[in-house]
């Protein structure tokens, strides 16, 4: 009995021992989890119910479960069409797991897709749309500086969201986001100053540029050198920045594709309408193409086709290379719109050497021109080709009343090459047959004289029956109203 | 009956021989006692009462299932095994009587370990708020110990209108070709938005019917619940408020109280208002002007509810655990379904499988709704691979069905929010999960045990 | 030997790697991120189903044999009471090992197969593992009929054989059938993440072993369900009173056993590594717990009655 007495307080007091070092191995293991970063930090989950704070808290490292089981209940929310619940619950996600990119960008996009769209009004979408991408900005990227999902999601933002016009308030988004822009750093960012700011008023400028945008003049300014020149008041601009950004900063081993692939596509849309118009009648904006940006879009489509093909992606090279041709296309096009036939000819050689299907032989720029023309009139409906010329010529008299030449004797040539596509195309029947291209002119012209087209003020309609000679014809009421206005302005 | 009464004390007997009772019971005492001690919460009565309530009736509940689970299986199958249940077999006592005297023993030991655990989480709730300030401990027994029923505003929409803005859309380019399901959804979202949004500078009014219960709230103190969303969304900001300005009282404005603080977007939101501020009729008005900048959003499910006291709160409390109870009851009736035909280990395995599966509740409705466990291309409509469909998918939707019903109320949720389970809510509770969930299970079962061959069940060891 | 004999332990290994390789084959309809969700359950599986033939074998390797007798007989030849516990422990941890091994192949091959919202599941691969596991049955029943050797024991150990050769070959292809090199994208991490788990269930069983010396397996597996849920929490209920150097918390921080530290789905994430330095200590630390635990366990198995 003594013996089994002895043995069953050694052991006891072994289980003693073992205990005290228990604990020391104990706290050494949590120092290697701190510093392997193996566990998250545990903090409680904000605005949770208790059960989910305590759960989430207690529970440790097998909190990556709740997260799991919140984010499947997030997605059968999200198919119910409970926008706001989804965004609760992937808040707590984001806290929870906050290195998963995933929950990131469905938050950023739920917010800035799905709930905007349930306000009607603009500055009320954009405050959405603005939430999403100061979430992937400021917060997601904090975490994951190295996601390219995350950098592609939120040029995709500026691209899509801004830059495309899908949404019906995209026109508020841009003239919105230029203001913002014109507010911070005026119509161009000064890199001068910017990166060497010696005032008070250059710091200041840097410092909300970091602060309230998280914008790096130095890489706006290096962005400007690879792919520029951007005009920083588009959304297409900021959309290379992110996405060059993000292929800068990606892990090595990672898939990049999809960050250079918004690096050409915003590129080709900056130069197909990368260029703010302000129409100082209407005191509105418009967008133009950006042809500056020409020789810089080419030159990243052939270094981004070539930096596939280093990677023995031939599907990839295909890919791009199909978009590089839409865009030599576009290109040549509107060389050739604007009149500069000398460079249209130049692009459109280089087009046929690096992809000779996109032209038979023998075809001139002229013959492509007029063929890209025609396909837009080839049903060989007139009221349709009818349609697309008078829009011409307005857009045309539009832009010479604004001011912008060049841009108005580009839609003149177009107006111009549609009608005589389209004579070619019918052979001559006559039922089909267009009016004359001076009566067309003169009928649009009197359209915007007597105040039928609503895009022209009344100033302009003077500028513009000033430029064509004619007589402008105010009514009762719009005499009233200039009269109206001159008082004003003698009173004032 | 005589035989049901054995059987029950039998099992009741043999739970307490094995030492489950002071082992369970010691154990949910201490860390029941423990719990309030090592939980922080803010010293606000409101934070102390959830926490404790919620984390204490969650050990509770999970100590205690898990127990059932061993006892179930554990008493049924190892009777089978050891031979013990020929000897039982052999008296005048129906099988089926033995099946059901088994479950009732354990139901008994639940509840006796419930009272026990309830009484404990009572005893210290009232020891712990001690600590908290004396006004605290005011609003602990005036507003948070209490059961309170809720009102809400009735749908301000019906099929009519809905049948309108479908009429109304279809009119519209684009529209004509649109499907009416497609047509009917999107006019619902529009009705909804139509009576959620507050843009700024704009006022919402809610008119809530209190007429059922206006004779029982006569001067007695009454909560508005009230959450919101704001477009002025700040991922960034942590605790950002919206300013929020409320006018509660009478349609003809003859009594009016008027609430006005910082709130924050999302979380739910509670604050007294007077006693006696609705009319005649019953009806109660709530008005809220939105001098933010951006537009508010009240969700029509539950964006504003007005809260009532309908009763004490050790009744409520009761009920609570009562419907615990039906979800231990239908544990057990699933364990011994399971232990009437397979050993231990593998019932227990299987009553835990089927607990996980049907604690994976939103992807088993997922897989019902799109009818297949593969994926599906919503552009063709074609299943990755849809082999086992005729099956799984059948039984997802019973089990989705089971656990729909046995979700319907959760009294963990509800006393921490101060709201009553009512009479109703317990005897649906019972009705559903104890009544029909473990009748099949009884029937299945008793079946199952009644053909059974026990001398062939005998164990190897 | 005993213990793979059970026909329970041979269910709970055929039934939780089937399930874990299934795992890797559904579609999660979660918004993006179904590998790691993937990973996550899987380890879930391989961790409860280690827990469940832990604390059923403990329980009902000793409680079963005292309440039986067997245990008087072999006490009554030259065997001690402590040798006795310790052959149980070390029979258990067999067992348990050859579970794991079975699941962590298993988790190898779901996450290997696992696919985002934008791929399909790899029916080959599946094909291949489940036509292994069916092998190892076939196997086992044509062993039992022609050789008369035991059906349940020998389908075990075919199982795990052929389970593993089963994702050896899996390896060697890619998602689209083509040969890649061995294991190029198998996610290797899982192995010490299974490795850590495999601790933890050694660590549970020696706790169920101590409780079943005294107590019946009924409350046994109740005492075991306290043990893991407030080991769970044992960061969140002592750690901080522990860091705060609270003694008492220190103490129940100390003779706690902490789940957390062999849980390690968060080392699974992009650019992270669990180290082998980590797991070396972990295992020092479930070794010190484990021979804690079995000291106290004969202990209280010392003056056991065992008629």
């Amino acid at each position: 009995m003594n013996s089994s007495r002895n043995i069953k307080i050694a052991l006891c007091l072994l289980a003693v021992l073992l205990a005290t070092k228990n604990l020391f191995s104990l706290r050494g293991l949590n120092r290697l989890r701190e510093e392997h970063r193996i566990t998250h930090l545990e903090k409680a989950l904000e605005n949770a119910p208790p059960m989910l704070a305590f759960s989430t808290l207690a529970l440790g490292g097998f909190r990556g479960l709740i997260a799991n089981y919140l984010w499947i209940r997030a997605n059968a929310l999200h198919n119910e069409g409970r926008y706001f619940e989804t965004l609760t619950l992937a808040g707590w996600i984001t806290q929870l797991q906050p290195r998963i990119s995933d929950v990131w960008e469905y938050q950023a996009w739920n917010m800035a897709y799905n709930i905007s769209r349930e306000f009607d009004d603009p500055e009320e979408r954009w405050m959405w749309i603005d939430s999403g991408i100061r979430l992937l900005r400021d917060e997601a990227l904090r975490y994951n500086p190295q996601e390219p999902d995350l950098y592609r999601e939120l040029a995709w933002f500026y691209e899509d969201k801004f830059g495309q016009t899908l949404d019906e308030e995209h026109r508020f988004y841009k003239v919105k986001l230029a203001t913002d822009m014109v507010k911070l750093f005026g119509r161009k960012p000064d890199y001068t100053a910017l990166l060497d700011p010696q005032t008070d008023e250059a710091r200041t400028t840097v410092e909300r540029m970091k602060k309230e945008f998280n914008l790096d003049p130095a890489w706006m300014a290096e962005v400007d050198r690879e792919y520029g020149p951007f005009d920083w008041r588009l959304p297409e601009a900021h959309a290379v920045y992110w996405a060059s950004l993000g292929l800068k900063r990606a892990r090595v081993d990672e898939d990049v594709i999809i960050l250079r692939r918004t690096i050409w596509q915003s590129m080709h849309a900056a130069f197909k309408h990368g260029r703010l118009i302000e129409n100082q009648f209407t005191r509105t904006l418009d967008f133009g193409p950006n042809m500056d940006l020409l020789v810089k879009t080419h030159e990243t489509f052939v270094s981004l086709k070539a930096a596939e093909a280093e990677e023995g992606d031939q599907e990839m090279v295909d890919y791009v290379g199909r978009a590089h041709l839409s865009f030599l296309s576009d290109a040549v096009f509107f060389l050739f719109g604007y009149n500069r036939i000398g460079d249209a000819n130049l692009w459109f050689k280089r087009m046929k050497e690096l992809y000779p299907h996109a032209s038979p032989k023998g075809e001139t720029v002229n013959d492509f021109a007029v063929r890209r023309v025609t396909d837009m009139v080839k049903d060989g409906n007139r009221d349709r080709v009818v349609a697309i010329i008078e829009g011409y010529l307005n857009t045309a008299y539009y832009n010479m009343v604004i001011g912008e030449e060049e841009d108005g004797t580009k839609s003149m040539l177009m107006a111009m090459t549609v009608h005589k596509a389209y004579h070619g195309r019918i052979y001559g029947q006559s039922r089909l047959q267009l009016p004359d291209i001076e009566k067309m002119k003169a009928t649009v012209a009197n359209t915007i004289l007597n105040g039928e087209n609503p895009a022209f003020t009344l100033d302009m309609r003077a500028v513009f029956a000033a430029m064509a000679g004619r007589e402008l014809k105010l009514t009762q009421e719009e005499l009233d109203r200039l009269k109206a206005r001159e008082e004003a302005e003698k009173n004032r | 009956m005589k035989g049901l009464f054995a059987i029950v004390k039998l099992t009741v007997q043999s739970a307490v021989r094995m030492r489950l009772i002071p082992a369970v019971g010691g154990a949910l005492i201490l860390l029941l006692a423990l719990l309030p001690f090592l939980i922080e919460h803010n010293g606000t009565a409101e934070m102390f009462t959830q926490v404790v309530m919620t984390y204490s009736l969650a050990v509770v509940t999970f100590m205690l299932g898990l127990t059932t689970v061993w006892l179930a299986c554990g008493t049924m199958a190892r009777d089978i095994g050891d031979a013990h249940m020929q000897v039982v077999a052999t008296k005048p006592v129906a099988r089926w009587q033995i099946w059901l005297g088994k479950w009732a023993g354990i139901v008994l030991l639940n509840a006796a370990l419930l009272a026990l655990s309830g009484g404990v989480i009572a005893g210290m709730i009232q020891w712990r708020a001690k600590e908290l300030p004396p006004e605290q401990r005011q609003v602990l027994h005036r507003e948070i110990l209490v059961a309170r029923g809720s009102v809400k505003e009735a749908l301000p929409y019906g099929e009519s209108e809905i049948g309108a803005r479908m009429n109304s859309l279809r009119k519209l380019p684009g529209w004509s070709d649109t499907s009416d399901s497609l047509l009917r959804q999107e006019a619902v979202a529009s009705l909804k938005r139509a009576n959620e949004l507050v843009p700024p500078g704009r006022l919402i009014k809610w008119d809530l019917d209190l007429s059922s219960v206006a004779d029982r709230i006569k001067d007695q103190p009454l909560h508005l619940r009230v959450r919101f969303f704001s477009s002025d969304f700040q991922p960034t900001v942590t605790n950002m408020t919206m300013q929020t300005d409320f006018e509660v009282g009478s349609p003809d404005r003859s009594r009016q109280f008027t609430y006005d603080r910082p709130m924050a977007p999302e979380s739910f939101h509670e604050f007294p208002i007077r006693p006696n501020l609705y009319n005649d009729k019953g009806i109660l008005r709530v008005s809220f002007a939105n001098h933010n900048r951006a537009t508010v959003l009240f969700p029509l499910e539950d964006g504003l509810e007005v809260l009532y006291p309908e009763g004490g709160f050790a009744l409520n409390f009761t009920r609570a655990l009562g419907v615990i109870l039906c979800w231990l009851s239908l544990l057990a009736a699933v364990g011994l379904c399971g232990a009437s035909f397979l050993s231990f280990p593998v019932a227990a395995f299987l009553v835990f499988t089927l607990l996980i599966v049907m604690s994976s509740g939103n992807l088993i409705s997922e897989i019902v709704t799109e009818g297949t466990i593969s994926g599906v291309d919503h552009e063709t409509g074609q299943k990755s691979f849809g082999y086992l469909d005729w099956l799984l998918v059948p039984l997802f939707k019973l089990l989705l069905f089971v656990v729909n019903g046995v979700q319907s109320v959760s009294p963990i949720d509800a006393l921490s929010a101060g709201r009553t389970v009512s009479w109703g809510q317990l005897f649906g509770a019972f009705a559903r999960i104890t009544l029909v969930f473990g009748g099949l299970f009884f029937l299945l079962g008793s079946i199952i045990f009644t053909r059974r061959e026990l001398a062939t069940a005998q164990s190897h060891q | 030997m005993e213990l793979v004999r059970q026909p329970f332990f041979l269910v709970l290994m055929t039934v939780s790697a089937a399930f874990i390789a299934f795992l890797g084959s559904i579609y999660y309809f979660a918004l993006g991120e179904d590998v790691k969700l993937v990973k996550d359950s899987g380890l879930a599986v391989v961790f409860l189903s280690g827990l469940f033939g832990a604390v059923f074998s403990a329980s009902s390797s000793v409680a079963r044999e005292i309440q039986s007798g067997t245990a008087l007989a072999v006490m009554s030849k030259p065997i001690g009471r402590i040798p006795f516990l310790l052959g149980k422990y070390l029979g258990l941890t067999g067992a348990l090992s050859l579970l794991t091994l079975v699941n962590a192949v298993a988790l190898l091959v779901s996450t290997k197969i696992a696919f985002d919202a934008y791929g399909e599941p790899d029916l080959r691969a599946l094909g291949i593992f489940f036509g292994a596991m069916a092998a190892a049955f076939l196997v086992g029943a044509a062993m039992n009929y022609f050789l008369d050797r035991p059906f349940v024991g020998n389908t075990v150990f075919t199982l795990a054989i052929l389970a593993t050769l089963a994702f050896c070959v899996i390896a060697f292809f890619d998602d689209q059938g083509g040969v890649q090199s061995f294991g190029a994208d198998v996610d290797w991490r899982l192995i010490p993440a299974c490795v850590l788990l495999l601790f933890a269930l050694w660590t549970l069983a020696a706790l169920a072993l101590a409780c079943t010396t005294r107590l019946d397996m009924v409350a046994t597996l109740a005492i075991c369900s306290g043990f893991f849920l407030v080991g769970i929490m044992s960061d969140y209920l002592f750690g901080t009173g522990d860091a705060q150097g609270d003694r008492i918390a220190s103490a129940a921080y100390a003779v706690t056993p902490n789940w957390q530290v062999f849980w390690m789905a968060d080392a699974l994430e992009k650019d992270k590594t669990i180290p082998w330095i980590y797991v070396a200590r972990a295992l020092e630390y479930a070794a010190g717990y484990i021979v804690m635990t079995l000291a106290l366990a004969v202990a209280l198995f010392q003056d056991r009655e065992l008629k």
